[in-house]
């Protein structure tokens, strides 16, 4: 391949292979299908939103998600697709439940008394297990174990007419338990559970073998030493189903109230949306005003101006009386688990006298978003022509032609981003710089307008700003980690040094504003990750529950995430978040009991009380006490009720 | 009438046995149920007869055999069996005896490390060559005794508590049963525990943990917790005795180094204690050397010598 460097050289080189990294384009029907349903498309043929109704299109009760709303990669498509599934949850909240028909299980059968009959079901996965494990010889070796009355290898175990056979090998034969030897069960068991469920079998008397993901995936070199492992698994199986007995699900009463933390773009959005599904929420803000970041931004790169949409937001948020705000409030501790959390909140009421309160609440979002990093470099708190982006964009809307009004203004890019600290993109900085550089070439032609960037990420659809910023001449000079701009003081004036690595020489700008992108950092979570034993990064952003397929669950069932809390995010994104996690809450407060359960653990007399498990407990059920034998004291694990608080304030919080 | 009681020992430094003296008086209450057959650490009566006349080893018949330290050459193998061949009742005295104690940690090293460490090193005189006469062949590593033989009874220890062992003798005497600590090591301790909190590395012991020396050990906050490496959780209990009132390391203010070996027989020490560790989310790279959460447990093939373990891969 022949190609040109930077700097003009021109380089050769032979490859073996070549791997097109393709654009994504919108399908050639996209644009009829946006005629048949009447809404606007944008000149690339992707659905035309705003950034403060993301996933709405230009006509009413028309929502989009994916890449038809534009590039889009997996988690993103799924966050958009919550958040449509949000809006239209909103939009039907009258009617809903109205088409809804309970699942009605057969009588359980009494199995009491019965000796041991157990059905064992083998699954090759096709080839999956089969291609690794001699699977008719397990199978003919699980006839042979004690307690085993039938025995059958299928193709798939998982298929539809495999259940059926199932049921009716359960019934002809008598058999009171199954074994199924086959995938993992945090997949399939709830599906072999049913398949018994639907005969009237308690649902516990299955046990699953993990012959695939814990055997054949990872065994496929050694065909026997896996067939004689999946024997192992199997006979451990059987011994632990001759073991079972039926139990009974536990329930617990949803409290259809949500308790959203952080009152920007992202939780307002969040409470906005659970309030019009019909549930009631309590905001918290930990500073003594909503809005957030948003209070201090300007312009979109759609040129939407923030403040007219955010003070819309305020002013809903403010008439409706579903929604609860408390400013100046932190949350304390919570006790319970998905559907029923009770949660301590401190209210800060004037500055002086802090008040506690206890609440109940089905479904928690976090939304703790971001704050900007404060530099120490480019000469900022030592010149004050040297700005954040966020105090730009605080001057442009209080003295914006004190912006304007200037020959030359330099934005630097990746302040405090991808280094050893940060590693990380903070994602908004280029369009944000962009959009800006754009506003002020346009009021003022004449001013110099310099983007030095380590390279310019305007994503999907904001590359147009990126486009229009070079048509109207402003200047984007690369630099490295190695090469960094200088920004030094000479005489009176500002200047900035860089080296331009297309004419290849040294430049020296003077510059009458030097705009800092300066990277996002997280809000300090520690305190709701050892209230909620959620996850969290090592750059300190909350950790969602599956990267790809569960972007806005936290890795703690019922707390969801929204905004720049989970990473650095845009307007339209964190809105999009905030509303996809509260489709995602209303998924559980929309349920009158949630099913928890039945398999419990319990402390037995080997507790040596060494305390290694309280931390680990998620549920924070667990603590340590003292007890008294022969005169000697030791310590062992209680567990505790199903909240920690007293009887009287859950009682007093439940009248609330 | 007196029960005959044969104790030896084999691969071990006689701490056991001592502490069978550290019985003290109840000693004296109990020798005049105890005919001692066979005991070097008392008794000058030699294996292969008192003229040195006998080819095999040759020991005399007992209710109840003591038996301290691990086996590690062709003489503690020959005593071990003839021990077994003549004791009704076998005990498995010791750390040594129950998981290969201490000089188990050589299990890290084959022989040929071992003698070429020993013999021809910087440190040693030239030409120095293992003997070929008049020692026992060592085997290939360090055995627990119930890799080699059966045991009726594990009485661990470092050394075992002299309580333990009356009441274990005493037990067996009267016919009743064995009663011996279950549990691991933080069950008989008292310091303060309040969960593991924010630790995310473990601290070298080369600083002192806070404590206040004029307070008792249940004002100290746990050892582990205040971040250093305290084997407690994954080590049977049984130091403290039965009415101590702190496990032997901690009322001396020092984590517990595992000596009594795993809570359970064939239980595990690095694993469960790397186990405990990483579900706290403590970095367990933060531990030099991982292969000393075995020290005193490196028998039955917990520890093998790396370059063994590569040639068989």
């Amino acid at each position: 391949m022949i190609w040109v460097g930077e700097d003009g050289t021109r380089n050769e080189e032979y490859f073996d292979m070549v791997v097109l990294a393709i654009g994504m384009q919108a399908p050639v029907d996209a644009e009829t299908l946006a005629r048949h349903f009447d809404f606007d498309m944008t000149q690339h043929n992707f659905a035309q939103t705003g950034s403060f109704n993301p996933v709405s299109t230009t006509r009413d009760g028309v929502f989009v998600t994916g890449a038809f709303h534009s590039p889009k990669a997996i988690p993103k498509s799924v966050i958009y697709a919550s958040s449509a599934a949000a809006d239209v949850q909103a939009l039907l909240a009258s009617s809903k439940g109205t088409l809804t028909k309970e699942k009605i299980w057969p009588q359980e059968q009494d199995i009491t008394g019965q000796e041991p009959r157990v059905g064992v079901f083998v699954c090759s996965c096709g080839t999956n297990i089969a291609g690794v494990i001699d699977v008719k010889d397990v199978t003919q070796y699980a006839s042979t174990l004690g307690g085993v009355d039938y025995v059958e290898n299928n193709l798939f175990t998982c298929s539809t007419d495999t259940q059926d056979l199932i049921a009716q090998k359960i019934k002809e034969k008598n058999l009171n338990r199954v074994v199924i030897a086959a995938c993992t069960p945090r997949t399939h068991e709830i599906l072999f559970q049913e398949t018994l469920q639907n005969i009237g079998l308690n649902k516990y008397m299955i046990e699953m073998a993990n012959i695939r993901n814990q055997n054949s995936w990872v065994h496929p070199d050694e065909p026997e030493k896996a067939t004689a492992k999946a024997k192992d698994q199997i006979r451990m199986a059987v011994a632990k189903v001759i073991k079972n007995y039926p139990l009974n699900d536990i329930q617990v009463n949803v409290t259809p109230r949500a308790l959203v933390i952080g009152g920007g773009l992202a939780g307002m959005s969040s409470a906005l949306n659970l309030a019009a599904q019909g549930y009631e929420i309590v905001l918290l803000e930990k500073e003594n005003r909503l809005g957030g970041i948003a209070l201090d931004l300007y312009e979109t790169w759609k040129k939407e101006n923030v403040r007219t949409d955010l003070y819309k937001m305020l002013l809903e948020i403010e008439n409706n009386d579903l929604i609860r705000v408390c400013t100046n409030a932190r949350l304390e501790s919570v006790s319970g688990s998905v559907g029923s959390f009770i949660g301590r909140i401190r209210i800060d009421k004037n500055r002086h006298k802090d008040d506690t309160e206890t609440i109940e609440f089905g479904a928690c979002i976090l939304a703790t978003g971001g704050k900007a990093y404060v530099p120490d470099e480019y000469m900022y708190n030592k010149d004050n022509r040297v700005l954040t982006s966020l105090e730009f964009d605080r001057l442009m809307i209080q003295h914006k032609s004190g912006a304007v009004n200037v020959g030359s203004t330099v934005f630097i890019q990746c302040v405090g981003s991808r280094d050893d600290q940060r590693p990380y993109c903070s994602r908004v900085c280029c369009t944000s710089a962009i959009t800006n550089a754009v506003g002020l070439k346009k009021m003022n032609p004449e001013m110099e307008i310099f983007v030095l960037n380590r390279d310019i990420r305007t994503y999907a659809d904001r590359e147009s700003i990126y486009k229009e910023a070079r048509d109207l001449g402003i200047i984007f000079i690369n630099y490295t980690p190695d090469s960094k701009p200088e920004v030094l003081k000479k005489g009176a004036d500002i200047l900035v040094k860089i080296f331009d690595p297309i004419s290849q020489l040294p430049l020296e700008i003077k510059a009458d504003h030097i705009v800092l992108s300066t990277a996002i950092l997280p809000n300090d979570n520690s305190s709701l990750v050892k209230i909620f034993k959620c996850g969290i990064n090592s750059d300190g952003f909350l950790c969602e529950a599956h990267p790809k397929l569960k972007p806005v669950d936290s890795t703690v069932d019922g707390v969801f995430l929204a905004g720049m809390c989970h990473y650095p995010k845009p307007i339209n994104e964190s809105i999009a978040q905030g509303k996809a996690a509260a489709s995602r809450a209303g998924v559980i407060l929309s349920k009158k009991t949630m099913q928890l359960d039945a398999i419990k653990s319990h402390v037995t007399q080997n507790c040596d009380g060494c305390a290694l498990c309280i931390d680990v407990c998620p549920y924070n059920a667990i603590v340590l006490e003292e007890y008294e034998e022969n005169g000697r004291k030791y310590k062992k694990i209680k567990k505790l009720g199903p909240n920690m608080f007293g009887k009287k304030e859950v009682e007093e919080c439940r009248s609330m | 009438m007196p029960v005959n009681v044969a104790s030896e020992w084999l691969n071990s430094c006689s701490g056991c046995e001592i502490a069978i003296l550290n019985l003290g008086e109840t000693l004296i209450d109990l020798l005049p149920q105890l005919n001692f057959v066979h005991i070097p650490v008392l008794m000058d009566h030699k294996h292969l007869g008192q003229l040195g006349d006998k080819e095999h080893i040759e020991l005399p018949k007992a209710a109840v055999g003591l038996l301290s330290g691990g086996i590690r050459n062709e003489e503690h193998l020959e005593v071990a069996l003839e021990m077994r061949k003549k004791c009704d009742v076998l005990i498995a005295l010791g750390t040594c005896a129950t998981h290969g104690g201490i000089p188990a940690m050589l299990n890290s090293y084959t022989n040929d490390e071992l003698f070429d460490r020993y013999y021809s090193t910087q440190s040693t005189d030239p030409d120095g060559k293992p003997p070929t006469q008049g020692v026992p062949f060592l085997l290939d590593r360090c055995y627990a005794l119930d890799e080699k033989i059966d045991v009726d009874i594990y009485l661990p220890g470092c050394p075992p508590h002299p309580d333990h062992i009356k009441g274990t003798i005493l037990a067996l005497l009267k016919g009743e049963d064995i009663k011996l600590p279950f549990k691991s090591v933080c069950d008989t301790c008292s310091a303060r525990r309040e969960g593991k909190g924010d630790i995310k590395e473990i601290k070298r012991f080369v600083t002192t943990p806070e404590f206040d020396p004029d307070k008792p050990i249940d004002q100290m906050r746990c050892l582990l917790e205040q971040g250093y490496l305290c084997m407690g959780p994954v080590t049977r209990a049984g130091c403290a005795g039965i009415n101590g009132d702190a496990p032997k390391c901690i009322s001396a203010r020092v984590p517990c180094r595992g000596c009594y070996g795993p809570v359970q027989q064939n239980g595990n020490q690095l694993l469960d204690m790397l186990n405990a560790l990483v579900s706290n989310g403590i970095d367990i790279k933060s531990i030099p050397d991982r292969d000393n959460l075995l020290r005193f447990s490196g028998a039955h093939n917990r520890l093998v010598s790396r370059k063994k373990s590569k040639r068989k891969n």
